[in-house]
């Protein structure tokens, strides 16, 4: 069995214990113990007593409708059901965290608040968006594909806790750059099926009065990193390159918070030279916020390879940065060639 | 069942519930704080070869091969745009241009850089408009001997063989 679908099962047995254990049934003054068994997009189709014994049986029509209910004297009166979720007694929808749910007519009762944010989409994600009907569609369940989607599902729910525990605690040690990058790669409405492949793009400018892109170019600015780019660039203009490429890396002992959010990163420069004779130089920085990596290499990786695997159920989702620097260079007559 | 043996089940199911995601919150901010389990960032890195001589490291969007025994910061690039690689022994086996290479921006436009580094000196040097560039580059990453071909016919045979499988096998 390869590794991801090892931790899915362990995923999916821990969430079964995780349900197992807060939906055991105790009636008044004789509690008993009952074990509600799942199907593979988590309905609730079997219900056991501690013996073992089937007390109820339950089926669904592909919407949530009830089909079949077969109980035995004793069953629980539990308000779990379809796709594992509660059903209010007095409306008779399903709750679905973000929406409630109608399973009588397969729609959900509110619209999806992810087209409410298509204009924060990057030109490609709208495409994507776009391109798929089902996606449209504000108040469809699982993309009209109710057999094989759920929405939303619990897997990726336990990785973004995960992830958004880790972000927290970036945070909390000052590492608020690395921790709004983490925040940006989570994806907040995970679910199987999810069209996008990335997150919305990132750019920030030294020219922009927007907090963050100050305190990025600023933290880039006093990277010792960054100053050999800008000597690199010198040497570069000084024999007569006015564009070019390279690249650069944010170390752990240069800056924390950017060797955690980006470390390797491309940068390109494009040079015109001032009446007074100095140089304007436009430096764009350039990373992908991404965790493939080429393999599983030991145990030190932990971090990176369950992060790697959380980009495979897209619970982390990509996203690409652009920085955009301003600098003044004076070539010295020494440094022309 | 006994009650008393229900309530015994029941916290340690509660205890089940609360131990994971103590531990596993535990050991994120204990990977953090340490650096031994590696928190992001070092992601970056493909290989370590030569005791950190030398990296294979991601970039924006491409993979590269880099010198690092000035170990200055300033990053020299050996191979800008991997293609394929293969390590192999105490060697490393890549097809792709030896130098800076190009850069993919965000806009969609490609930035071709001229530059190199000669790996005897260390220093930059620039290749002509109409030079044609190295595309196959053996490394032997422990005696610091670095090969290069333009011609697939200069390559000896059995280094021919080896560019041979990883033009086959590896993707």
């Amino acid at each position: 069995m390869s590794f991801p679908k090892l931790r899915r099962v362990a995923y999916s047995l821990l969430i079964a214990v995780i349900i197992g254990s807060s939906f055991s049934y105790a009636a008044p003054g004789d509690e008993t113990v009952y074990y509600l068994l799942e199907d593979h997009l988590g309905n609730i189709d079997v219900v056991l007593d501690e013996e073992g014994n089937v007390v109820e049986r339950r089926d669904y029509l592909p919407y949530g409708e009830e089909r079949v209910e077969a109980s035995e004297e004793g069953a629980p009166d539990t308000d779990y059901g379809f796709t594992g979720k509660e059903k209010d007694d007095e409306t008779g929808l399903y709750y679905y965290g973000a929406r409630y749910y109608d399973s009588t007519t397969g729609r959900f009762i509110t619209s999806d608040p992810l087209l409410q944010r298509i204009d924060q989409m990057s030109p490609e994600e709208q495409n994507q968006f776009l391109s798929d009907p089902q996606a449209l569609n504000a108040y469809a369940y699982a993309r009209n594909n109710p057999v094989r989607y759920v929405d939303p599902d619990g897997e990726s729910s336990v990785e973004w806790a995960w992830w958004q525990a880790g972000s927290v605690y970036l945070m909390m040690q000052g590492n608020y750059t690395a921790s709004y990058f983490l925040n940006h790669s989570i994806n907040n409405t995970p679910f199987f099926g999810d069209f996008r492949s990335s997150q919305a793009p990132l750019s920030f400018s030294d020219s922009s009065s927007d907090r963050m892109s100050q305190r990025i170019t600023g933290q880039i600015r006093d990277t010792n990193a960054y100053q050999a780019n800008i000597n690199h660039i010198k040497d570069k203009i000084a024999n007569g390159d006015l564009t070019g490429i390279g690249g650069g890396e944010f170390t752990k002992n240069d800056n924390a918070d950017l060797f955690y959010a980006i470390k390797r990163y491309d940068y390109s420069y494009e040079a015109t030279q001032n009446e007074d004779g100095t140089y304007a130089v436009d430096i764009t920085i350039e990373d992908t916020y991404n965790f493939k990596r080429e393999n599983y290499d030991g145990f030190d990786n932990t971090i990176n390879n369950i992060a790697d695997l959380s980009e495979d159920t897209k619970a982390l989702l990509p996203f690409q940065t652009t920085i955009e620097m301003h600098e003044t260079i004076t070539i010295d007559n020494d440094d022309e060639n | 069942m006994k009650k008393r043996t229900i309530t015994i089940l029941k916290w340690l199911f509660l205890m089940g519930f609360l131990a994971i995601p103590i531990f596993a919150v535990s050991f994120l901010v204990y990977s953090i704080e340490s650096g031994k389990f590696a928190f992001m960032g070092t992601a970056d890195t493909i290989a370590i070869l030569g005791e950190g001589k030398y990296e294979i490291g991601k970039f924006s969007n491409r993979i590269a091969l880099e010198d690092r025994r000035n170990n200055n910061l300033n990053l020299k690039i050996l191979v800008g745009n991997i293609e394929k690689y293969l390590i192999q022994d105490t060697s490393i086996y890549i097809i792709g241009d030896y130098g800076e290479g190009s850069m993919k921006k965000h806009d969609g436009t490609i930035i071709k850089s001229l530059d190199y580094i000669d790996y005897e000196t260390g220093e930059y040097k620039t290749y002509k408009e109409d030079e044609l560039i190295p595309h196959y580059v053996i490394l032997d990453y422990k005696k610091d001997e670095l090969r290069k071909y333009i011609d697939w016919e200069d390559i000896p045979e059995a280094d021919r063989a080896i560019f041979e499988k990883l033009q086959k096998e590896v993707q």
